[in-house]
């Protein structure tokens, strides 16, 4: 990395996955906003926990289930001081950022959501912050508003946030980094603004969490939430993080298994969080392999993959500008490493089908963000989006596979 | 054209894109003649070009028209990728000019026995089935308005 010591070869021996070819070419995975890679530490974790430590968690005795409680909890710990929450308690284990984002519409916005409520959300959420609040808007009689975006720069325009903000609108769930446009928006800001209006907010951090410093004691959302597989942990968990008060006002969403204090012939009552919430066997291991990628990215430093990913971003912009008739949606200067592009008269898919001809991983289509595309004024878009152990190399690749479809797809 | 003629026409057709998919030398060259393909294919005229003639299922727009004439049936389609176009076309040009009772009675992949469809998605493979439905829909029609009552 120019000036600084990122020691990329270092960084991408610890990932097994990207040392592969694609027919006679060398990999260059670029989906990492779908899913990253995971490093050896993370693999290493999860097979660890079942060759030693495997029992079902909390309330056996004997060794193996302390031993996995144990790890359990010191996973939830590590969630804790990564996101710097202030207890581990407000750490609830989901599924993922979608079943976090569900179950926050279910327990808190089925009691707290009324007939002509308003819920507030931009037009560049992902459908995991959007179908959910559709759902529950449907059921209670609640309805849906959208802070205005400018399509051209991709960015919100805030000028009507306080009018938005004024009764009825309950709550507002907003994405950190856009999945599609990589726009970082000033959650803190608008968080800020959203409480001195006595407005509950969710900050999707799925795109954000793997690339960036998140802290919830500094952003001061009501939720924030994120999924393990975007950042080098295992698919299948994910992170529900609320404050304790409201957490505790919070009904359980799911019964069963370890969400409840007693039951009775007649009925039962639930405990406390995080456990009202982690109905049923928790996703266990994959809790101790995103611990393994937590500690993973801290010794990568989290200032570090920012400054090296933004260098690679950068590099990639400025090359794809330059390729004829290629338009790159948003016009931010401040960009997470993700990149969607037009490129006139070739269908993304066929330049993605092209570009996996010649082991470059991209996505195509409307990237789970079809309001988005609405808003935009285009049907989809091909997608770049990058992490710490890409390499400029790679950029190369794609630069050369881009210029190539253009020759041959148009 | 009898039955049993259409049916071994299919089954040439058939042998000739597994002897031609033979002679391709790798996916690269594959993707470029399937690009190919959808360059040299007329396009379908803009008024064809509208939902009542889209093919559901494929995350590209694929438009596909059918005709029956001189007892045979016709097929043409077209999209706005050069993928999906050139892999329709394919299979629109497999099943033209043949009979709709052999068309019917073809059990073989014309594009997956050659591996031609290797650049698909799942979605788009899905729309391809989609197409393939509909030829042999067409041809189930046929068969049903042309039999004596």
């Amino acid at each position: 990395m120019t000036g600084c010591s990122w020691d990329i070869d270092a960084v991408r021996r610890e990932f097994p996955a990207l040392h592969q070819r694609v027919g006679e070419f060398p990999l260059a995975y670029l989906d990492n906003a779908a899913t990253t890679q995971k490093p050896r530490a993370v693999i290493d974790a999860i097979r660890g926990f079942y060759e030693r430590d495997n029992a079902n968690v909390h309330r056996a005795v004997h060794e193996l289930a302390h031993r996995a409680t144990s790890a359990f909890e010191s996973s939830r710990a590590a969630v804790a001081r990564f996101i710097n929450a202030s207890t581990s308690e407000q750490v609830v284990f989901t599924r993922g950022a979608t079943e976090a984002i569900n179950l926050v519409a279910q327990s808190w916005g089925g009691s707290h959501l009324q007939k002509g409520d308003r819920i507030l959300l931009t037009p560049m959420e992902h459908h995991s912050n959007w179908v959910p609040w559709q759902q529950i808007a449907r059921r209670v009689g609640a309805h849906l508003e959208f802070i205005p975006m400018d399509p051209s720069q991709g960015t919100l325009q805030l000028d009507t946030l306080e009018a938005l903000l004024a009764p009825p609108t309950r709550i507002l769930s907003l994405t950190h980094v856009s999945n599609v446009l990589g726009t970082v928006n000033p959650v803190a800001e608008i968080v800020a603004r959203a409480r001195r209006r006595g407005v509950v907010t969710l900050v999707d951090a799925a795109q954000s969490i793997g690339h960036r410093p998140v802290d919830v004691q500094s952003i001061q959302s009501d939720f924030l939430v994120f999924s393990g597989h975007k950042m080098c942990g295992p698919m299948g968990v994910g992170v529900l993080w609320g404050r304790s008060e409201i957490l505790k006002s919070m009904e359980p969403w799911q019964g069963g298994g370890e969400m409840v204090r007693e039951v009775t012939r007649d009925g039962f009552t639930y405990g406390p969080p995080p456990q009202r919430f982690e109905a049923g066997t928790p996703p266990v291991a994959e809790a101790v392999g995103l611990r393994a990628a937590i500690e993973f990215i801290e010794r990568q430093g989290r200032d570090a993959i920012r400054r090296y990913e933004s260098e690679l971003t950068r590099d990639a912009c400025e090359r794809l500008r330059a390729i004829p008739q290629l338009r790159i949606l948003g016009a931010m200067s401040n960009r997470a490493p993700v990149i969607s592009w037009i490129q006139e008269g070739i269908h993304p898919h066929d330049l993605v089908s092209f570009a996996n001809e010649r082991g470059v991983a991209l996505r195509s289509g409307h990237h789970c963000a079809q309001p988005l595309f609405e808003c935009l004024g285009v049907s989809g878009a091909v997608r770049a989006s990058f992490a710490f152990y890409n390499t400029h190399a790679e950029i190369n690749q794609l630069v050369d596979v881009v210029a190539s479809a253009r020759k041959l797809l148009t | 054209m009898d039955r049993t003629t259409s049916q071994a026409s299919l089954e040439a057709k058939r042998a000739r894109r597994l002897e031609a998919a033979r002679q391709i030398k790798d996916s690269q060259e594959r993707f470029s003649q399937c690009v190919e393909v959808a360059r040299r294919a007329p396009s379908l005229p803009v008024e064809l070009r509208t939902d009542h003639h889209a093919i559901p299922g494929c995350l590209a727009k694929l438009w596909f028209v059918a005709e029956f004439r001189d007892e045979l049936c016709w097929y043409r389609c077209d999209s706005d990728s050069r993928v999906v176009k050139g892999l329709g076309t394919l299979l629109c040009e497999f099943f033209s000019g043949e009979r709709a009772d052999a068309i019917v009675a073809f059990s073989g992949d014309p594009l997956g026995d050659a591996g031609i469809d290797r650049q698909l998605s799942p979605n788009r493979r899905h729309g391809l089935g989609q197409l393939r439905g509909r030829i042999v829909a067409f041809a189930q029609d046929q068969i049903q308005s042309n039999s004596p009552s």
